[in-house]
């Protein structure tokens, strides 16, 4: 509650600066980021955070590497409906309840929802340090973002974010292992990056995104962001 | 001429239900109605009634209005007093439990249980969270525990209003368990010496596993339709916590109290004395006898204010109370003709017009209820059969669905879900804990119902 609380006392700082500096995070960095949601965290300590992130990415990679040879130059969004994919494109979801940027529903709807964008591209100022401009960019990003889980679910027994497991509990010779659900995310970044050949981790969009609802949030996560990155010191 | 009295209060009744429907604060509204239960008693005494209806109900008809005020505001009150005192250390303990991280431990291995599947996690979460306000009682240690489990919820692409709802039908369905909530609702009916806490423990415990499994489905239900990735907003990094120094052992204490009284009748309040300090104990927050000193009152001071408002509202439920049982010849005579004696209908009745238990209405003894239970005992039904029913729209409906619960209001506005959201996904669930519970309560219970 404290934390929500702050959120409206918090000083805002100003969008591009933030963007500019997040530019110079690591992937290493961001992983930390995307480890700090992670349920079962407690399990991995920072170096073995690192490792499996990396994994993850380079699984990313590898995916966007084999998807940019088969769609051969078509937009993401052509490819998607190529693939029996439903793209929809809504102002927010249905239930109102949260702020969603997109979504995937298995096992193949792709919701995009553009009243973030509109509020971004508000807010984005022209010549920006991350050199993004029209809300179809980042409409793109979201696309591929969700595309990668929907890879994730037709490679279900094969992909590494869904096969890495780790031990959560053992009754004498009984062990049960599970999925990490962040290395999903993690890949799903990578993914998307190497698609759209951005210099910057999609990670990123959390921010600008959240800057057009709370300006004083999205610095509130950006303070935050810095603080998980500054945890790679600890190494 | 009685009838006309009986007739009035009835409509006193029938205001007290559209008033807190509306909203009005139930404090101050049974105490109104207790004055004007008091009053019109003793006009009917004074000056209506015939010596043959006096005679009839002898020793509950005083004409002297020092009496009736004794008996109402004086004694009305003062029969609350050893519940009161039970719900302050029931509150006690509940910040023992936060405060040294037990709670929260609970719920972090809870989480640790299975990393992948949500639906699964937040069922765990609910039977945890279950077993964890089974002995704790009062909205600080909801709110406590709630901060922790409603992000982890979310975290796991739960939508809030189903996290939210999960949760407080979790707590909902512990009281049906809660030594406070029975010892509350004895002194409510006045069977603190015949109705006992084992009693109460062999029908609640039965009604909590119905509602724990239908909420388990509806759960399942509510996140088939809407499972998803999704990438969302974030407005915050969570911190990293630093290992707690909980041992294994201490992570039974919530569970303690209610397993001393009713395996070896320990008595609640030193149940929570003891599972209180064991916690502390082991906890290693009892090194120093200056610090042990200290925490003991903190925990005490923090846990009551937290359930003063609470307490108001019981103290002018016990006057209310006492003015119901002068008013009980007069509503008796009004209710000669009725003919509800069939336990099925009044199970019936209750599971039907379930949702009447929402915003503080008749159904819920949080509510207009008392006065409800008053009039039903009236006709003729055992306290104990009334208790059941009543209980179970109060637990099932009102605790776990509406947000005039004080608790709720704050899940509401800690969540952000739209209260019509909110409505959407508790009530359906409700009413179907409450047709199942008053089903098996019948069924097991109907032959006490007089
Ligand atoms: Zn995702």
């Amino acid at each position: 509650m404290g934390q929500q609380a702050d959120n409206t006392k918090v000083e805002t700082l100003d969008l591009d600066e933030m963007l500019s500096s997040l530019l110079f995070l690591t992937d290493a960095q961001w992983g930390l980021y995307a480890f700090s949601r992670e349920p079962v965290r407690q399990k991995f300590s920072i170096p073995e955070r690192i490792r499996l992130a990396q994994q993850a990415e380079e699984c990313g990679r590898s995916f966007a590497g084999e998807l940019n040879e088969k769609a051969a130059g078509r937009s993401m969004r052509e490819y998607a409906e190529q693939m029996g994919i439903t793209v929809e494109y809504l102002p927010i979801p249905g239930d109102g309840a949260q702020v969603l940027f997109a979504q995937f529903f298995p096992p193949n709807k792709i919701r995009i929802y553009d009243d973030c964008l509109n509020k971004a591209e508000q807010f984005l100022p022209v010549g920006n340090g991350i050199g993004i401009n029209r809300r179809e960019e980042i409409a793109n990003i979201l696309l591929s973002h969700e595309l990668f889980h929907w890879l994730e679910e037709q490679n279900k027994n094969g992909i590494f974010t869904k096969q890495e497991k780790v031990q959560l509990w053992s009754i004498g010779p009984l062990k049960y292992s599970a999925p990490i659900s962040c290395l999903g995310e993690i890949a799903a970044m990578a993914f998307t990056q190497e698609l759209c050949g951005l210099s910057f981790s999609p990670y990123l969009l959390d921010v600008l995104l959240v800057y057009g609802y709370n300006p004083a949030a999205a610095t509130n996560l950006y303070r935050g962001i810095l603080r998980v990155a500054g945890n790679i010191a600890l190494m | 001429m009685e009838i006309g009295i009986g007739i009035l209060m009835l409509l006193a009744y029938a205001g007290l239900v559209v008033y807190t429907f509306k909203g009005g604060s139930i404090q101050i509204g049974f105490l109104i109605i207790t004055v004007i239960y008091t009053a019109l008693a003793l006009i009917g005494n004074n000056f209506i009634s015939s010596e043959a209806f006096l005679a009839a109900n002898a020793g509950s008809v005083p004409a002297n209005i020092v009496e009736a005020m004794t008996n109402v505001f004086q004694k009305g009150a003062e029969s609350y007093g050893a519940n009161l005192v039970n719900v302050m250390f029931g509150a006690w303990f509940g910040q023992v439990i936060l405060e040294t991280r037990i709670a929260e431990t609970i719920i972090r291995k809870t989480v640790e249980l299975d990393g992948d599947r949500p639906g699964l996690t937040m069922i765990l979460l609910s039977i945890i969270c279950t077993l964890i306000f089974s002995g704790i009682y009062g909205a600080g240690g909801v709110i406590a525990i709630g901060v922790i489990v409603l992000p982890i919820l979310t975290s796991l692409g739960i939508p809030k209003a189903v996290a939210l709802f999960s949760y407080i039908a979790s707590v909902g369905a512990a009281l049906f368990i809660n030594p406070v909530q029975h010892n509350q609702w004895v002194t409510l009916f006045g069977i603190g010496d015949t109705y006992s806490y084992q009693q109460f423990f062999n029908w609640g415990i039965i009604a909590l596993v119905i509602q724990i499994i239908i909420l388990s489905i509806f759960s399942l239900i509510y996140l088939r339709k809407e499972k998803a990735y999704a990438w969302a907003a974030q407005t915050d990094v969570p911190s990293e916590e630093k290992p707690g120094k909980v041992p294994g052992i201490a992570l039974l204490a919530p569970i303690i109290p209610v397993f001393l009284l009713y395996v070896f009748k320990i008595p609640v309040i030193a149940g929570f004395l003891i599972a209180g300090f064991f916690a502390m104990a082991v906890c290693g927050k009892m090194k120093r006898f200056k610090d042990t000193a200290y925490l003991f009152s903190k925990n005490f001071h923090d846990g009551v204010v937290d359930v003063a408002p609470f307490m108001g509202f019981l103290l002018t439920v016990g006057m209310f109370n006492a003015a119901a049982a002068l008013a009980a010849p007069y509503l008796g005579i009004l209710l000669n003709g009725v003919n509800l004696q069939s336990p099925l209908l009044v199970c019936a009745l209750a599971g039907i017009l379930a949702p009447l238990a929402l915003f503080r209405g008749p159904l819920t003894l949080a509510g207009a209820g008392p006065a409800t239970a008053k009039i039903l005992t009236t006709i003729g039904f055992s306290s104990p059969f009334v208790l059941m029913v009543l209980g179970t729209t109060t637990l099932s409906m009102h605790i776990s669905g509406c947000f005039t619960q004080s608790w709720t209001a704050w899940g509401i506005g800690y969540t952000k879900v739209p209260t019509n959201d909110w409505l959407k996904k508790s009530v359906p669930a409700c009413w179907v804990f409450c047709i199942a519970i008053l089903a098996y309560t019948f069924i097991v219970y109907g032959s006490t119902a007089f």
